[in-house]
């Protein structure tokens, strides 16, 4: 079992562990004893200078001069998900901004593909796609409403049962 | 604690002979439990992958905890039994981790013969329920069976330690409030159902799992009902319907992430505390354990040699050096644990069975587990022995074995014959663990020796016939028996008639007994008190 | 300065420029008072003044373009003065009209200066009539008979632009003017075709231009100066990124020239207050573009140059002080460079990002203005612009490497900034030497792209969220310690 950890777009499966001398990172086949004290983050013994914020799931590094965003999911999440779970009944901000348009109301069927919701952010319109055929079951936002990243735009019912 | 000093010479020829010769049976050991768990004919492992089963080892590696050890039992149970067809009985036991607490598992094999129980299945997992009632383990079990297997119905059935224990031993699991979980991932079917529905938890696989005491072509048979096996027994029946199951998965790998968060919520008991420090590496190599043990288990060798390839620090204080030299007693430390050990270093005589029977009283008394070396001929046979009382001083021994409330964990390490296996906790003496290196046999007497007293009967016959025999016709009859009586009483055949808990590469015994002391601890242990010593 | 007309400043701005001329005020020992609107009840413009009052709007952006509302609320606490910042209401002439009625100080320029420069069309007449260089242009409807002609005067590189057009359709550059009339001929059907106008527009191309500005500060008794230029030709879609000072494409002959030019430009608008000439810059000519009216995002990189404080320049005149000092008196001593961050993500095609503060610590020894502060939260609701970084070395490879330096240091976690581009830009070797032109970021693509991570620094960001999760750290600490000793042993 791993935990899940994405970075920008790319998950990666996390564990880690103790032995008698502290933690260790497993990453895939290859392990590495890691420590973490303070700013200083050991990886194998070489040390980096580092900053880290945790805010909920998400874990901010500054690490070599950038700031990094990384994102924890559960395994039971990330497992449900990946058996095409709830995550496709639900339709996220892919940017902050706000609505221009409303194609689809509630009780609509659509294809995937389908527009579902119009969004404007820094002067940039985009569609925003079904992620497969189904039934809207909510719309949350209306015209001229803004809204943050990661908001829910859309509520596909859900075709489990 | 003084280390022992070895007086080993790792480069002489005798030790290299030994060395490759134990290397040599360790690596025959590492083939044959890595065919037993993954060789496998393609037509089996491609009728999991259309099911979309996952193969049972990466089943346990999605349960355990990455970075932590699995101690497998039993690895070659069956090996040589139903002509090799049912690797490790079909069944898969052993002692890990997962979300931080030990647990024992018991998992059933899909890729040999669909998961069905044979008769050393039966024993395998009652086995494994047994462990887990006498150290107090929590248990889960990765439910994947065809159910018995009927041709041998006879043989696993009806009997006090067949298939109906293991439900028995369920039930006594829950009533000493140790925890069990159930992840389904296949059929449960007829007496299997009763393995999710006994449990405190249970985790099914929407598609592939299923709970029914009748499948559906049983069910259409008896009644004429027609059902699929999802309305009959699938995950969303039994999770939001019958109530039988608790928790529906959207695949296996879902399955173990919610069977890990379950386990996380479990309570850790406090264990028992006994003698414990920081532990130390053994100071000699365990490496040189090949070295030590003859090509020959009849060589004699020093047993205190393999103590200091196995305790922390090679240290070990020992009991009464000068008396009963044949039974080495003493104190040593195995992952930190303070054990009392008990190693034949020869036959046992009237002192040193008088020596082993003190020395377990104090163990008992100081709550110090009890670790047997077993390398043991048996007890020293003739009149004069007989006159000093060999056999009231044997049954002491046995009486002081059966009756210490410390656990006990039994290694036969060259051999173990005769009544000294008893005297040396053998299996039927309920040490928490017993394990055997690849060398080992273990029989009512030596093979040779059996083979002579065999054919000298029949030899005898012949002759009260008034036959007299060629020195090849002598032969025609002992060889058989010699190669039958090897047979029978090599690890390999005491293994697959579960008369241990698995054979180990000596290597590993170190790390094996740690897991075990740290499982066995999760028990309370008894006052000390015993039955009748005669004196 | 106790000849100041006024005890107290208003500032009618938010964000970073609220904090940065707050600081000059009360450093001038006036009282501050800011405007806020809700969203920004937490921000540090608000903890930095000694009064905030609060304005409202139907949004945020609308309460701080809400310039009778913000009078009147100065009006109410009696600020003497109002500084506008740059953006909302810093160029709007009505406003100023508004404040200097209310018996409010403006700072600024007058309401005249504001009106004519703000009419493009109006500004570049006014320029080119009195000799200032403008990009030579024609157009068709003047006098349609000769517009050929005209256009061929205007000399190549040229554009030809349908006069009802937009968006790039229909325009045609002519390097070679043996063709100029065909291209008309084409351009005209184009325009036809796209616009159903076929008239057309013809200037001067300026190939791979170069964007730069000249400060300026006048006062109300007719003095101005000019404080040096600043190169600001690193844009996105006409977003300014990097400034810097001096600009390293000018021979000094033409930077003598161009400050001279932006002088001049000033002085015959009467300018006061400070001010900003914006220019053309290609192949050795410059053309005016603009003259800015207000203090600008990018004034530090002047500040650093030239030692002067633009804020305090800009109440000193606008309390009616003469200037007080001649053009020799200016001048400019090593290189500066400012860098905006954005919260914006350069590999989602620039998008806007939003988050928490959770962490915001500035390098040491250089001057960050920040519009925002740990525990804050960068929201969607204003301009993506949290902080300028400024730098000032010896020369230009030196403030270059400070800039490195500077941006590597500052920590800001919770929301994605623009700060690894940033680095990138100062790493490209066209910047690097000095040409660059406001075309660079779009003709290098891969700026924007964030290097693929290596193994190693996959494994240490790993390593470090692993160790920070409790998730993942309790899982690890609940193995038992014997358990966790022996590791992933099997027998």
């Amino acid at each position: 079992m791993q935990h899940m950890i994405a970075i920008e777009d790319a998950l990666h499966r996390v564990w880690l562990s103790r032995d008698a001398q502290g933690y260790v990172l497993h990453l895939g086949a290859q392990q590495w004893p890691v420590a973490l004290d303070g700013t200083a983050l050991r990886v194998a013994g070489a040390a980096s200078p580092v900053t880290i914020a945790v805010d909920g799931d998400r874990v901010y590094v500054h690490i070599d001069g950038a700031a990094h965003e990384l994102v924890y999911q559960s395994p039971i999440a990330f497992h449900a998900a990946e058996a095409g779970g709830p995550a496709e009944d639900m339709v996220r901000a892919p940017m902050p901004g706000s609505v221009i348009a409303t194609p689809v109301t509630a009780g609509d069927s659509v294809a995937a593909g389908d527009t579902l919701i119009v969004i404007e952010s820094m002067k940039l319109e985009t569609a925003v796609k079904a992620p497969r055929d189904g039934v809207v079951e909510t719309v949350n936002f209306a015209v001229g409403q803004s809204f943050e990243r990661d908001a829910l735009l859309v509520t596909l019912a859900s075709q489990e049962g | 604690m003084a280390r022992i000093t070895s007086q080993i010479d790792t480069g002489s020829d005798s030790f290299l002979a030994n060395a490759a010769h134990n290397r040599g049976l360790a690596e025959e050991l590492r083939r044959r439990q890595q065919d037993a768990r993954f060789k496998r004919p393609q037509r089996d492992l491609d009728r999991l992958a259309r099911q979309d089963k996952m193969f049972l080892r990466d089943r346990l590696e999605a349960l355990l905890d990455p970075g932590t050890p699995f101690l497998e039992l039993s690895t070659l149970a069956a090996n040589m039994a139903y002509d090799g067809d049912v690797p490790g009985a079909g069944q898969m036991s052993g002692i890990g981790i997962v979300s931080g607490r030990e647990v024992i598992i018991h998992a059933d094999d899909a890729s040999v013969k669909g998961g069905a129980w044979y008769p050393l299945s039966v024993k395998k997992i009652i086995r494994t329920l047994d462990i887990a009632i006498e150290n107090r383990l929590p248990v889960i079990h990765l439910c994947d069976s065809a159910g018995g297997f009927l041709p041998l119905q006879r043989d696993l059935f009806a009997d006090r330690y067949y298939a109906g224990r293991i439900f028995r031993n369920q039930s006594i699991l829950s009533k000493m409030g140790v925890p069990q979980l159930s992840v389904v991932l296949g059929h449960c079917t007829a007496g299997g159902a009763y393995i999710p529905a006994l449990s405190d938890y249970s985790v099914i696989v929407r598609g592939t799992g299923a709970i029914f005491l009748g499948g559906p072509p049983l069910v259409k048979a008896a009644t004429g009902e027609e059902v699929t096996v999802e309305e009959l027994g699938g995950a969303d029946m039994h999770t939001s319907v019958s109530g039988t199951a608790d928790y529906p998965a959207a695949s296996e790998a879902h399955a173990f992430a919610i069977a890990r968060e379950i386990v996380g919520q479990w309570t850790v008991a406090d264990k028992t505390g006994i003698d414990w420090i920081e532990p130390e590496e053994p100071y000699y190599d365990p490496q040189e354990l090949y070295g030590i043990l003859p090509r020959d288990s009849r060589t004699v060798f020093d047993m205190r040699e393999l103590i200091a390839r196995i305790a922390d620090g090679s240290r070990f204080h020992e009991y009464q050096p000068a008396y009963g030299t044949t039974l080495i007693c003493g104190y040593a430390r195995i992952w930190g644990y303070k054990v009392g050990i008990l190693a034949n270093n020869g036959v046992l005589f009237n002192d040193s069975s008088l020596k082993g029977a003190h020395f377990i009283q104090l163990c008992d008394k100081n709550r110090t587990p009890l670790l047997f070396l077993q390398n043991i001929t048996g007890f020293m046979v003739g009149k004069e022995y007989e006159r000093r009382g060999i056999s009231k001083d044997g049954a002491k021994l046995i009486m002081a074995v059966s009756g210490a409330s410390v656990p006990k964990f039994t290694i036969n390490c060259n051999g173990a014959f005769g009544a000294g296996v008893y005297g040396m906790s053998g299996r039927a003496f309920d040490p928490r663990f017993m394990f055997t290196w690849p060398g080992a046999g273990t029989s009512v007497m030596g093979a040779e020796q059996a083979a002579n007293v065999l054919s000298d009967i029949k030899i005898r016959q012949l002759a009260r016939e008034g036959r007299s025999l060629s020195e090849e016709e002598i032969a025609a009859i002992r060889e058989p028996v010699l190669e039958d009586y090897k047979r029978e009483q090599s690890a390999y055949y005491a293994t697959s008639e579960l008369w241990d808990d698995g054979i180990l590469d000596p290597v590993d015994t170190r790390n094996a007994l740690g897991i075990c002391i740290s499982a066995a601890l999760n028990a309370p242990i008894e006052q000390p008190h015993y039955g009748v010593f005669r004196l | 300065m106790s000849e100041l007309p006024f005890r107290s400043v208003l500032v009618a701005n938010r964000g970073e420029i609220a904090v940065r001329i707050l600081r000059t005020v009360k450093a001038l020992g006036l009282q501050g008072l800011v405007v806020y609107h809700a969203a920004d009840r937490d921000s540090p413009a608000v903890r930095a003044a000694d009064i905030a009052i609060e304005i409202t709007g139907p949004t945020p952006v609308a309460a701080y373009l809400d310039g009778a509302q913000i009078v009147a609320k100065a009006r109410a606490a009696g600020a003497g003065a109002i500084h506008p910042g740059y953006g909302f209401l810093s160029e709007n002439a009505g406003f100023a009209r508004a404040v200097a009625e209310a018996g409010i100080v403006f700072v600024g320029p007058t309401p005249e200066a504001i009106e004519l420069m703000g009419d493009k069309v109006r500004a570049r007449n006014f320029v080119a009539e009195r000799g200032f260089p403008v990009a030579p242009s024609a157009i068709e409807d003047d006098d349609p008979a000769s517009f050929n002609e005209r256009a061929r005067a205007v000399g190549a590189p040229l554009l030809i632009k349908p006069s009802a057009g937009g968006g790039g359709k229909g325009m045609r550059i002519v390097r070679d003017l043996a063709i100029l009339d065909d291209e008309i001929v084409r351009a005209r059907s184009e325009g036809q075709r796209y616009f159903g106008d076929g008239r057309l527009y013809v200037e001067r191309y300026v190939e791979r231009p170069r964007h730069i500005e000249v400060q300026v500060l006048g006062d109300a008794h007719g003095n101005v100066v000019h404080l040096f230029e600043r190169e600001c030709s690193i844009q996105r879609r006409f977003q300014k990124i990097i400034e810097e000072s001096p600009s390293p494409g000018l021979t000094p002959d033409e930077r003598t020239r161009i400050c001279e030019v932006a002088a001049g430009i000033a002085r015959a608008a009467g300018y006061r207050n400070a001010g900003t000439v914006e220019f053309i810059y290609g192949a050795g000519e410059f053309y005016f573009l603009e003259m800015n009216t207000r203090l600008q995002v990018e004034h530090p990189v002047t500040e650093e140059v030239t030692g002067l404080d633009l804020v305090a320049e800009q109440l000193r005149v606008a309390g009616g002080a003469p200037l007080g000092y001649g053009q020799e008196a200016v001048t400019s001593s090593g290189h500066a460079i400012e860098l905006r961050l954005y919260a914006e993500d350069s590999t989602r095609d620039f998008a806007p990002t939003t988050g928490p503060v959770l962490i915001y610590r500035t390098p040491a020894g250089v001057r960050v203005d920040s519009g925002i502060v740990e525990g804050g939260r960068v929201t969607a609701a204003f301009d993506p612009m949290l902080a300028k970084v400024i730098v000032h070395g010896a020369d230009r490879v030196e403030a270059i490497a400070k800039a490195d330096k500077a941006l590597a240091d500052l920590v800001l976690l919770g929301c994605r900034t623009n700060a690894a581009f940033l680095r990138r830009l100062l790493a490209d070797p066209d910047f690097a030497s000095g040409d660059m032109h406001t075309g660079l970021i779009a003709e290098k693509p891969a700026l924007a792209e964030d290097p693929p991570l290596d193994e190693d620094q996959m494994t240490r960001l790993l390593a470090a969220a692993a160790l920070s999760l409790r998730t993942m750290r309790d899982a690890a600490d609940a193995v038992p310690r014997l358990h966790a000793a022996m590791g992933g042993w099997r027998n």
